[in-house]
């Protein structure tokens, strides 16, 4: 295992790096769940954000355990998702992208200004005591012990992948599935469209507020700046460029765009640049993303050609 | 069965329907005939729920349905087929069956989390279901085939086997042989009898007047929204003002 | 047939004239109606029309593309930095007259949205990839123009240098205000900041004309409406796409410039806040509408320029979205839309 991990933070994928890599996994799981279901929504960003100030202010403010305070920190991104989910999947395609965007922004502007909201609310009800600091504005909230693991990841993603391959073969998939092809004609079928979109953005909502909540707990700081309308498109181009005609294509997305810039740092400078090219490359290149199953097959083909070159050089070469 | 009263819908300033009154009685097959444009599609959509009526009212089986959302509607036991084929292009044929008999079924994500007895039945028996239809429809061999990959004339016998699939009382199906060969159409003929011999009750929207000669009790005629006849085959096809509707169409065409 | 149209098209200039004069109402009045004192609120009406103009301006060309493809071009706001650049560089390093930086930016914008349609789209289109990768890809092309742009000219803000916009005929600092005194109160504008809006009104309109009354107008609605039709009428989508793309960018471009000229701190990161600002404006507006554009603009500058006067700096991040979440809620297809939009 050491070797390994040496290997790897050779190549600049230390353990947070590692950690960080599966938390942005979760979070590209979140998002397939309503991309199954056909809707367009960007709205993890916020659920993430939820999960995750709610549970670190559990852990840092009233000194809650980290695993209860990361569940509370779901539930609560699941609750918002309710009355947010039933107008909002109305609307479709880049209406309820542009939505949810919008949803984003507010929670995240609503987190940046807690405070003031609430010395504003405490200055109209004079109300004598001092408003209390939650959110700490800009700055964020700081010293959050690091209580995300590794291990925890890899069951969390072990967790969720089994749920979506049950999801998968299940009524509630092959309902999303269907209203992923015609709404209309799913609906006609007998299937309550509501009430799967809501579900599926809800328990998506969950995901996010989960892999908020461990995120919140990796880098002793979170920041509202973190939870924005470029946090939301970073977690759909992980499922989007992971592929989203399979399960674990978004988990591969979340893993490899994550890796991508750190193995990408000996460029200095150029970082930046090879990695906006390369993520150009693959959605030009790859159109059923990294975990396309014809991809893998056509990988595996030309391994094996490579390889049966190989033995016949190895056999001739043996045999001279 | 289907009860309509004083149905209008209208789309901006078009009247696609106005003042329909219609009634298909339990197990008889009703033919639904107009030129292009009359608003044949436009009444289905409000009968199943996809669309619903301006004003006016349309019960099913006694229960009023003009307001209720498409899903209720076939859970009251409503079909239909479309004119424009829409199947699920990117299941299986056996798949677009099994999701089609949803509400026959009634396992939850945890049944199938934690899979449970009652989703591992179910599952077996909506794919039994399922293969029953295509053996019925003759598609047993391409079960495991796309549908967006089926040829045309076993898109359209999908169709009819997906609606058939929820268990309904009432099918509607909008031009069925659109597409199809003569020895097609006769067998999908040959189809719509069983299922009214099974005890269904039908609507059939179609241009084939050979074949709505042939199944049908009785016509309602269509034209610019309005019920302009209302017959038997004999009595429609001698009425002037159908032959005028018609002829019309072709001197505009 | 005929007058119908003609009772439309009254009816929508009608609605955009009154929606415009609420607006302007609404601006001016807001303060009293919160009751907080702040100084000369007809100054705040200044400043919304002209910061409003360059927002407006930009979003016009995320309105084009999106009309004529129906997808959101997010390097847009990266084409606007780059214009802003092209002109405030061009100045600093080859010392080229101010007046050439707005037709230098328009013509360096239009040929990187040429380029970005080249390499983010044209491959996806080809291919009829859904929408989403779209939005991905053009995503990528943003990150590549910025990191671009941070080698090039590195990240300590840039400026057109003061010497410079003293070349201009009238003295364009801030510090010279006109003073237009109307119906008793006191319009306080600076030089540089009408000369913004003339601009941004300018090309505006010459965008209107050239998109309604126009031949190649004519064939980028067709292509609009229905590519396969536009195919059949032997016009070339594809040249469409191009033009659409090269006029975004040099609107981009030109938004870029004059934006310069109002704010002394161009970064490569100037477009980011832009593009989901832009976002807001179209929506509001009505997604794919020129009017809408212009009027999305003036209204998202209104919240800003009023929330920070009235004291509550942060409503003047939060009101914008909140109108585009209601906006998409109860009027998707936006105040001036006639879009029909799909709705379950
Ligand atoms: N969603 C809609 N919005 C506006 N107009 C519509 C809509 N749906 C149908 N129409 C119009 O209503 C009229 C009736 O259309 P409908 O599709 O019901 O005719 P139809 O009898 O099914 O014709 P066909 O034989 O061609 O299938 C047509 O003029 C059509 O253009
Ligand atoms: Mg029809």
């Amino acid at each position: 295992m050491g070797f390994v991990s040496d290997a790897l933070a050779s190549i600049g994928l230390n353990e947070f790096v590692i950690t960080l890599m599966f938390v942005n996994a979760i979070l590209a799981m979140s998002i397939y769940l309503t991309l199954y279901g056909g809707m367009f929504s960007l709205a993890n960003a916020g659920f993430m954000a939820i999960g995750s100030y709610v549970s670190v202010i559990l852990t840092q403010n009233h000194d809650w355990p980290f695993l209860p305070a990361i569940l509370v920190g779901m539930v609560a991104a699941g609750l918002i998702a309710i009355p947010i989910g039933l107008p909002v999947l109305r609307l479709r395609d880049i209406y309820l992208a542009i939505a949810t965007i919008g949803f984003v922004e507010i929670t995240r502007i609503m987190i940046l200004n807690f405070d003031k909201i609430i010395a504003e609310v405490y200055t109209r009800l004079h109300m004598e005591s001092e408003p209390p600091k939650i959110t700490n504005g800009p700055l964020g909230i700081t010293g959050i012990p690091v209580e995300t693991k590794l291990e925890y990841l890899i069951v969390t993603v072990i967790i969720l992948s089994y749920f979506m391959i049950r999801m998968h073969r299940s009524r509630f998939g092959r309902a999303l599935a269907a209203i992923r092809q015609d709404e209309n004609v799913a609906a006609s079928q007998g299937i309550n469209v509501v009430y799967y979109k809501n579900a599926a953005f809800i328990l998506g909502a969950m995901m996010a507020g989960l892999g908020g909540g461990f995120s919140g707990h990796l880098s002793r700081i979170i920041q509202p700046g973190s939870y924005g309308f470029g946090t939301a498109v970073d977690i759909l181009a992980y499922s989007v460029l992971g592929g989203i005609s399979s399960w674990y294509g978004p988990i591969l997305g979340g893993l490899a765009l994550t890796a991508l810039p750190e193995v990408l740092r000996p460029l200095k400078e150029y970082t930046g640049l090879i990695n906006g090219v390369v993520l150009l490359i693959f959605i030009a290149y790859l159109p059923g993303g990294l975990g396309d199953p014809a991809l893998w097959r056509s990988v595996r083909k030309t391994a094996g050609r490579i390889v049966n070159f190989i033995n016949k050089g190895k056999t001739a070469n043996a045999g001279a | 069965m289907l009860v309509l009263k004083h149905v209008y819908r209208q789309f901006g300033g078009l009247m696609a329907l106005q003042n329909i009154a219609m009634h298909i009685p339990a197990g008889q097959i009703v033919g639904l005939i107009g030129p292009n444009g009359a608003g044949k599609t436009t009444l289905i959509n409000c009968m199943t729920g996809l669309d619903h009526p301006t004003a006016g009212e349309i019960e099913f089986g006694g229960t009023p349905i003009q307001k209720k959302p498409a899903h209720r509607i076939t859970a009251l036991g409503m079909a239909r087929t479309y004119q424009n084929i829409r199947l699920f292009g990117e299941m299986t044929v056996l798949e677009n069956l099994v999701v089609a008999q949803h509400g026959l079924g009634k396992a939850n994500l945890i049944d199938s989390l934690i899979q449970t007895p009652r989703h591992r039945r179910e599952n077996e028996r909506l794919r039994e279901n399922g293969l029953q239809l295509l053996k019925r429809f003759h598609l047993e061999q391409n079960a495991a085939v796309l549908a967006g990959n089926l040829p045309y004339g076993d898109q359209r016998r999908l169709e009819m086997a997906r609606a058939l699939a929820t268990n309904p009382k009432l099918i509607l199906l909008d031009e069925p042989t659109a597409g199809m060969n003569p020895v097609e159409t006769a067998e999908l003929g040959e189809q719509i009898l069983r299922m009214k011999a099974e005890g269904k009750t039908l609507m059939v929207v179609e241009h084939d007047m050979s074949l709505i000669a042939q199944v049908c009790d009785e016509i309602y005629v269509l034209n610019f929204g309005q019920i302009i006849a209302h017959g038997t085959h004999q009595e429609i096809k001698n009425n002037p003002v159908v032959v005028e509707a018609y002829l019309g169409q072709e001197e505009g065409e | 047939m005929q007058a119908s149209n003609l009772v439309l098209k009254l009816k929508s200039v009608a609605i955009t004239a009154l929606v415009m004069l609420g607006i302007a109402l609404f601006a001016y009045e807001l303060p009293d109606i919160l009751d907080k004192k702040v100084l000369s609120p007809e100054q705040h009406l200044t400043t919304v029309i002209w910061v409003g103009s360059v927002y407006s301006l930009f979003a016009l060309g995320y309105a084009l593309v999106f009309s004529i493809l129906g997808v959101l071009n997010l390097s847009h706001s990266a084409v606007f930095m780059w214009g802003g650049y092209i002109g405030v560089m061009s100045v600093i390093r080859y010392d080229v007259p101010i007046y050439y930086t707005l037709p230098l930016a328009m013509l360096g914008g239009g040929i990187i949205g040429v380029l970005v349609d080249l390499i983010a789209f044209a491959p996806l289109r080809r291919r009829n990839a859904p929408r989403i990768s779209q939005l991905i890809s053009s995503l990528g092309a943003s990150a590549v123009l910025v990191n671009l742009a941070q080698l090039e000219f590195g990240t300590s803000p840039e400026r057109f240098p003061r010497t410079t916009l003293k070349e201009l005929p009238y003295e364009a600092t801030v510090a010279r205000p006109y003073t237009i005194d109307w119906l008793g109160a006191e319009f306080r504008i600076t030089p540089l900041q009408v000369s913004i809006v003339v601009i941004a009104f300018a090309l505006m309109l010459l965008l209107q004309y050239l998109v309604a009354r126009t031949k190649t107008g004519k064939a980028m609605r067709v292509v609009a409406f229905n590519q396969k039709v536009a195919g059949l009428l032997s016009i070339s989508v594809g040249g469409i796409f191009r033009l659409t793309f090269f006029l975004a960018g040099a609107l981009a471009g030109a938004a870029g410039v004059l934006y310069a000229l109002a704010y002394p701190s161009l970064t490569p990161f100037t477009g980011d806040e832009m593009a989901l600002k832009g976002l807001t404006v179209i929506v509001l507006g009505g997604l794919g509408s020129i009017r809408g554009a212009v009027l999305g603009g003036l209204l998202v500058a209104a919240f800003e320029v009023y929330a920070t006067a009235i004291g509550y700096s942060w409503l003047k991040d939060a009101l914008p979205f909140v109108a585009l979440f209601l906006i998409l809620l109860f009027r998707p297809q936006g105040l001036l839309g006639e879009a029909t939009v799909k709705r379950a």
